[in-house]
């Protein structure tokens, strides 16, 4: 263990080394001294016998460890000055470093925090959603029914609990200013199920009425008081009291739920036929997905036969909720984690390549040094020793760019993306990337140690480019960059196909224009609208309000046209079933489904839809004038393929309706969703109590937000208007997704086309220093600059052929990963893969170029000089 | 100071240095001066040599130092065997005499 005091006490053991020689040789000389000599040569009679002090000091430093330090601090010190020196390849090698260590950590810790971290509930793989499917309708994914979850409830053995979940929308009233929030309806076993404790208060038994808060709720709007529980407050009108805060973790419900009521307050009617409940459940300690399922199944079968009105066709399947939650994102998270691993390996060879070409430039250093006596094994530490440090320094900055990092991606992330907020740096992550890089550094710094410091040195130093040294490092070099022009060919194919995808995304026509309108939605209060039960009919304080408040926004200053509707364009609307009259009625299970959508006569110049054939609506479409109904051409082909639908008539909602006019088809999913068919009725014959105002304007529709509220509450100041937003910002919204993994995937291939392009400016630039001779000769004797550059660029050229064919081969291949991801683009798609074959081509050619051109103009007379 | 005098081997230097401080503990020059002594001049102690071979066997554990004040008064490093140098100089004796035995046996061999 001397080595440890060696590292702390260096140069006090050095003063007692001296010391103890000092006296060796002083008691000699006195001895001489005694003989008879005089004391100058008793001195000099006593050094000689000693011997060379200064290499017997170096051996007792060599046994107890001082040398081993100094030697250490000393490569440290000349590995740092060299570095500096060298400064473009140093940066270079950082930058590799940074961007390769820390973008790929943040990726990955991004990637970690929505796809693989654990629920923060207690056993967290019990807790799973159940969905019902559509055999006859082809769904395999929606809502159950109300009813249905109570049977399902009575009869299941392989849940410990079962709950229910309705989203609502309330406003919220009776503490402060009036807000509408999003809520959920649950039962109490809700909470049973997710296995978490409230932090105040407590949550609703069964058969109880009652509030719970989320913690953000509570901070916000209730100030964080503990004295909120017991209070009472309003929700749409309806009092109830508050009993409980829950934790700050829950925040599973994607819809962002701020407040549970229980079940018991239903208003709305739950028929078996009406799916919007979510049913969440925790499995029991023995039971599996697959058992629950099975008995899900089962019981969907006996409802099927037992209600084949309402149940026929209805299957159910059980998913785990945290592939539920993730499960949208899977594909595209996967690769995501794909693109990972390809820049971080593209980093890896592009730094191993840097190394290997710089460690062979030192050739000639090292057999000086060689010749000078130093050991083997002393040039391979220190050139070890240099590359640790590059590795430090790059893994520092890789560490500061995964800090600053992972934030940002985040911010660029839908919102809605479940599990968003509990994404942070990983350690894990940024520990498997320093780990990884490390060995990487210790595979390709090691490498090219042993192989230098081997070298013997009377070669190097007599034939300094003259002769061609190295050739096998140069193929070594060549096939490291073919290598990463494959694998940058790969990267950028994968967001070259996200990039068309996108294109023809915003190429489908949406239907309608939604530049320039702005649409906020209201609820009425039932307490001071009340509502006339199903099927609806005119509430006329009702209709009142909605003319009060058309008038007064067509007054206000910019607005070109106004509309009221059931939901704007860019929402999905509910959907019923219909079938034509006059046609033999298929038995009610088998009917199809469309959308429907109430609107007032100005929703199509307001959202710029077109009409076809027939007419829109008018004013004297209303309650006390025969029903009618416009559908749309998807409507047509699922109804009445290839005939004029004008003037048959539909059965909907209880009600015949006469088809007075057909309008184009309105992407209601937005631009990458399907036309549906859809049904208009006038908003006067099918009166809504929840409404969304559409206003067209020529400038920018958020402009008029403010005054738009303002017009709400004048018309009724107990009518809070939410969900304000400008149609292009809905749009844009709903393809947010694509739109996060495009700037994610494009950046990673930015990221590789810079390494590589880095990677074969290096090799080219390496090589082009060694042959500096051999050019400057061919130049002597008569060879042109163009056909220097030529070959040069030539040869770079061929090998990046080479790496591109094995790129787009490999990308061929994994093309099956992309294919969730694109939208009308073959993930083999040729176009893309030609671009990107062009573009890298270029880039080996622009990466070849520069020092190419320095080679071409070389003055051969200065470098035949130079020995 | 001629060199007709047979130089030590590492490994015999070693084992002498453990003999001589096995009695009491010395500094280096006493215990170069020792070895020369006892060995009536025989021997001949490379001074140079003296120093590594003390710093190897302490790094070994068989040695430890003190400072302490020779009779002149100056500060010098005493070497002193430990527990472990006890047991090896044992081992080193028994080896260095059944080698010298061989030795001996075979050069008689050879003399008749």
């Amino acid at each position: 263990m001397g080595w440890i005091r060696a590292l702390f006490q260096r140069r006090k053991l050095q003063k007692e080394l001296d010391d103890e020689v000092q006296l060796h040789i002083d008691l000699q000389a006195e001895e001489y001294l005694r003989s008879g000599l005089s004391e100058a040569e008793a001195q000099l009679a006593a050094q000689r016998r000693f011997g060379n002090a200064a290499s017997i000091r170096e051996h007792c430093r060599d046994e107890n460890g001082v040398t081993r330090v100094e030697t250490f601090w000393q490569d440290l010190r000349f590995g740092a000055r060299t570095l500096l020196a060298q400064r473009s390849f140093t940066v270079t090698v950082l930058l590799t470093l940074a961007l390769g260590i820390g973008a790929n950590t943040a990726m990955f810790s991004v990637l970690r925090g929505i796809l693989f971290e654990p629920l923060p509930l207690p056993n967290p793989d019990r807790v799973v959603t159940v969905w019902e499917n559509d055999r006859l309708r082809g769904t395999t994914h929606e809502d159950a029914s109300y009813p249905d979850y109570l049977d399902m409830k009575h009869q299941a053995q392989t849940f410990e609990y079962l709950a229910a979940l309705q989203d609502m929308n309330v406003t919220l009233s009776g503490w402060g200013q009036a807000e509408r929030l999003n809520a959920a309806r649950v039962t109490c076993s809700y909470f049973a199920v997710l296995g978490i404790q409230p932090i105040l208060g407590r949550v609703f038994g069964p058969g109880e009425d009652g509030i719970v808060l989320s913690y953000a709720l509570w901070q916000r709007k209730f100030g964080g008081k503990p004295a909120i529980v017991g209070s009472t407050v309003d929700l749409d009108g309806f009092s109830g009291t508050i009993l409980g805060v829950l934790p700050p973790e829950v925040s599973l419900n994607p819809e962002g739920a701020e407040l549970w009521s229980s079940m018991e307050n239903i208003h709305a009617t739950q028929f078996r036929g009406q799916h919007h409940t979510e049913i969440f459940g925790r499995l029991r300690r023995r039971s599996s997905v697959k058992q629950a399922e099975a008995e899900m199944t089962a019981i969907m079968s006996r409802l099927e036969k037992e209600y084949p009105n309402d149940n026929l066709g209805r299957g159910a399947v059980v998913v785990p909720l945290h592939e539920e939650l993730a499960g949208n994102m899977r594909p595209a998270l996967r690769v995501l984690a794909a693109a990972v691993a390809g820049v971080l390996l593209l980093a890896c060879v592009n730094i191993a390549s840097l190394l290997l070409a710089r460690a062979s430039s030192r050739n000639h250093e090292m057999a000086i040094r060689t010749s000078l006596g130093a050991s083997r094994v002393r040039l391979t530490r220190q050139l070890l020793t240099e590359s640790l440090l590059l590795a430090f320094a790059g893994g520092a900055l890789g560490v500061v760019v995964a800090y600053a990092g992972v934030p940002r991606l985040a911010a660029f992330a839908p919102p809605d993306t479940p599990l968003l907020g509990r994404v942070h740096v990983d350690g894990v992550a940024l520990l498997a990337t320093l780990g990884l890089s490390l060995i990487a550094w210790m595979i390709f710094g090691l490498l090219p140690a042993i192989r230098t410091s081997a070298a013997a040195p009377a070669s190097p130093l007599q034939s300094v480019g003259r002769t061609m040294t190295g050739r096998k490092s140069h193929r070594m070099l060549h096939g490291l960059v073919m290598v990463e022009i494959a694998l940058a060919v790969v990267l950028v194919i994968s967001a070259g196909l996200l990039i068309r995808s996108f294109g023809k995304i915003r190429q489908m026509n949406l239907g309608y224009q939604p530049s320039g309108v702005i649409s906020l939605r209201i609820k009425l209060p039932e307490t001071r609208y009340p509502w006339p039960k199903w099927p609806f009919r005119e509430s006329p304080a009702a209709t009142a309000f909605y003319d009060r408040l058309k008038n007064a926004v067509e007054a206000l200053p910019g607005v070109e046209s106004v509309s009221l509707a059931m939901a704007n364009p860019a929402r999905e609307t509910w959907t019923t079933r219909t079938y034509v009259q006059g046609r033999p009625v298929p038995p009610e299970g088998e009917q199809k489904e469309a959308q429907y959508e109430t609107a007032d006569p100005d929703y199509l110049t307001v959202t710029g839809a077109h009409l076809l054939r027939g007419r829109f609506f008018n004013k004297r479409d209303d309650a006390r004038h025969p029903m009618v109904a416009v559908v749309n051409e998807a409507f047509i082909r699922q109804y009445f393929p290839g005939e004029d639908p004008i003037g048959h008539s539909i059965v909907v909602l209880g009600t015949l309706r006469e088809i007075v006019g057909v309008v184009g088809d309105i992407r209601y999913a937005g631009p990458a969703g399907p036309a549906s068919p859809t049904m208009y009725f006038p908003l006067r014959q099918q009166p809504w109590p929840d409404c969304t105002l559409m206003v067209r304007t020529a400038g920018d529709p958020a402009h008029l937000a403010s005054a738009l509220i303002h017009a709400v509450s004048a018309a009724d100041p107990a009518v809070a208007p939410f969900d304000v937003m400008t149609l292009d910002a809905a749009i844009t919204q709903s393809t947010a997704r694509e739109r996060f993994v495009l700037y994610l995937l494009t950046g990673f291939g930015a990221l590789a086309l810079s390494l590589a392009l880095v990677g074969i400016y290096g090799v080219v630039a390496y090589i082009v220093g060694r042959r500096r001779r051999e050019i400057a000769v061919r130049i002597a004797i008569g060879a042109r600059p163009g056909d220097i550059f030529t070959q040069i660029t030539g040869g770079m050229l061929r090998r990046a052929v080479v790496g591109i064919a094995a790129g787009l081969a490999f990308a061929a291949v994994m093309a099956p990963l992309m294919q969730p991801l694109v939208f009308k683009t073959s993930p083999r798609d040729v176009a893309t893969y030609s671009a990107v074959a062009f573009v890298l081509l270029v880039a080996a050619f622009c990466g070849a170029a520069l020092p190419a051109r320095r080679a071409a103009w070389l003055d051969p007379a200065i470098i035949l000089r130079e020995e | 100071m001629s060199s007709t005098k047979p130089e030590l081997l590492q490994g015999t230097l070693d084992m002498l240095i453990l003999r001589t401080i096995a009695l009491e503990p010395m500094h280096g020059f006493a215990i170069a001066r020792r070895i020369e002594q006892v060995s009536e001049d025989a021997l001949r102690v490379e001074h140079g040599s003296l120093y590594p071979a003390l710093y190897r066997l302490e790094e070994q554990g068989l040695l430890s130092t003190e400072w302490g004040v020779t009779d002149n008064n100056r500060k010098a490093k005493y070497y002193k065997l430990t527990r472990k140098g006890h047991k090896q100089l044992a081992v080193e004796l028994d080896h260095w005499r059944r080698l010298s035995l061989g030795v001996e046996r075979v050069i008689a061999k050879a003399e008749v």
